[in-house]
C-alpha cells in the first residue's frame, strides 16, 4: 500500500505536507522538530491496510499555536483526508476524541494494531508542567475510513 | 542456519508427539517459571502484530493458512530492565479449544517471517469477555518457560526480553487451536512507541504563567479521571468496529 503523503482537515483550515518518523532510542514517539510539521508514524499502519494510521502533531510552540493546537474542536462526523504517494485520497470520519494522561498512556489502545482502516491524531492536552517543558496529558482523535 | 534447523527439526518432534511427549519433556524442565505481575509503572519498549491466518508456518516451514476469517491484534509493553511483559490480545472468529505441546498455546516464538521457530514465552489463552471476542491481558516476570523442552532444555531457557527489542522482526506471535495446530493467526511484531507523545512545548497554556500549585493538582486530578474513561472509550470502540 502506498504510504499517506499529506492531510488535508477541512474544518480546522489544516493542509499539511506528512513526514515519515519512527521509535526515539528512548522508545518514545519521535515527534516533529517543526511546529508547524505533522508526523506520520512510519511503521504502523497506512491507509488500505490494517491500521492504525497514526499523526502526530504539536498543540503550540514556546511562542504559540501550533499546526494541531484546534485538534481539540473536531467533533464526530468531521472529516480527514490522507493523500497518498500514488495520488489517491483516503477519506476518515472522527468517531471520537479521548483525553488520556501520559503517564497511563493506553499504548496497545492508540498504537496497537486493528483489523479496521482507521486513523488516529494526537496532540497535547491538560496541564502544562512548566518544570518538566510537558503537558501531562494526550489529546487522541479516532477517525474511520469511509471514502 | 543449522541451529535453526535443528531446531525446527526437534520443536517438530515435539509437536508430533502430542500431550504424552509434551508431559515428558515439561518435567525434564527447569522450576523457576514467569509469575504474573501487577504492570510496571514504565515501559522500555512496546510492540504490536496484526496477525492473520494467511502467514502460518507449520513446523516444516510449510504455509499452512490457519482459521480462514480469523485476525487477532497482538500488544507487548516491555520493561527490559525488570524482565517484565504486559500482553493485550484480542481475537477475532478464532475457534477454541486451544491446543499446544506447550504449557499455553498463545505464544511468542523466535523466527523470521515466513519461517518456523521455537516459542520463547507463553501467554495466558484469550478467553470470552462475554461479547464473543477472546481476550487476555496482564503482566508477566520472567524467567520465561514455555513447557517445550526438545533437547532437555527449555525452550523459553536463556531467553531474554532485550533480544525482542534488539530484534523484534525476528520474532512473532500465534496461537494455536486444536483444528489449526500449528496456528489460527500469526503476525511479525513491529515497535511502536511506550509513553505519552510529546507534542507541546507550552506557549499557549495558561498554567505556564500561572505557577498556582492548586490549581495544577486540581487539573492533573481530572486529567486522571478522565484518562480512565478514555481509555475504557477507546477500546469499546475498537471491540464495536
Amino acid at each position: 500500500m502506498p504510504e499517506p503523503t499529506a492531510v488535508r482537515i477541512p474544518a480546522l483550515g489544516v493542509d499539511q505536507d506528512l513526514i515519515g518518523l519512527g521509535v526515539a532510542t528512548d522508545g518514545t514517539a519521535e515527534v516533529p522538530e517543526d511546529f508547524s510539521d505533522v508526523a506520520w508514524f512510519a511503521p504502523g499502519g497506512r491507509p488500505g491496510s490494517r491500521g492504525p494510521t497514526v499523526l502526530m502533531g504539536h498543540v503550540d510552540s514556546t511562542a504559540g499555536p501550533a499546526v494541531f493546537y484546534e485538534l481539540r474542536d473536531l467533533t464526530p462526523g468531521d472529516t480527514v483526508e490522507l493523500t497518498t504517494a500514488d495520488g489517491s485520497v483516503a477519506t476518515y470520519t472522527v468517531t471520537g476524541t479521548e483525553q488520556v494522561a501520559k503517564d497511563t498512556f493506553p499504548t496497545a489502545a492508540v498504537f496497537g494494531a486493528t483489523t479496521e482502516d482507521v486513523l488516529r491524531l494526537i496532540t497535547c492536552t491538560g496541564a502544562f508542567d512548566a518544570g518538566a517543558r510537558s503537558y501531562t496529558d494526550n489529546l487522541v482523535v479516532t477517525a474511520a475510513r469511509t471514502g | 542456519m543449522s541451529r535453526t534447523r535443528t531446531r525446527t527439526a526437534l520443536l517438530r518432534t515435539a509437536v508430533v508427539t502430542g500431550a504424552a511427549g509434551a508431559l515428558a519433556l515439561t518435567a525434564v524442565g527447569p522450576a523457576a517459571a514467569e509469575t504474573e505481575v501487577a504492570e510496571p509503572a514504565t515501559f522500555t519498549s512496546a510492540f504490536t502484530a496484526m496477525a492473520t491466518p494467511d502467514t502460518v508456518i507449520d513446523n516444516d516451514g510449510v504455509a499452512t493458512p490457519g482459521e480462514p476469517g480469523a485476525s487477532g491484534t497482538f500488544t507487548y509493553r516491555i520493561n527490559s530492565d525488570t524482565e517484565v511483559i504486559c500482553y493485550d490480545i484480542s481475537l477475532t472468529g478464532v475457534t477454541p479449544p486451544y491446543q499446544s505441546p506447550a504449557k499455553t498455546a498463545t505464544h511468542i516464538h523466535e523466527a523470521a517471517a515466513g519461517q518456523a521457530g521455537p516459542p520463547r514465552i507463553a501467554f495466558p489463552n484469550p478467553e470470552d469477555d462475554g461479547t464473543g471476542r477472546l481476550v487476555s491481558s496482564g503482566c508477566l516476570q520472567g524467567p520465561f518457560t514455555t513447557g517445550v523442552a526438545p533437547d532437555g532444555t527449555d525452550t523459553g531457557q536463556g531467553f531474554t526480553l532485550d533480544q525482542i527489542e534488539a530484534n523484534p522482526s525476528a520474532f512473532f506471535t500465534d496461537t494455536h487451536t486444536s483444528a489449526y495446530a500449528a496456528g489460527a493467526v500469526r503476525g511479525q511484531l513491529t515497535e511502536i512507541p511506550v509513553g505519552g507523545v510529546e507534542t507541546g512545548a507550552g506557549g499557549t497554556s495558561a498554567a505556564a504563567d500561572q505557577g498556582s500549585t492548586g490549581t495544577v493538582v486540581a487539573s492533573v486530578g481530572a486529567a486522571a479521571l478522565l484518562a480512565g474513561g478514555g481509555a475504557v472509550a477507546l477500546r469499546r470502540r475498537a471491540q464495536q468496529q
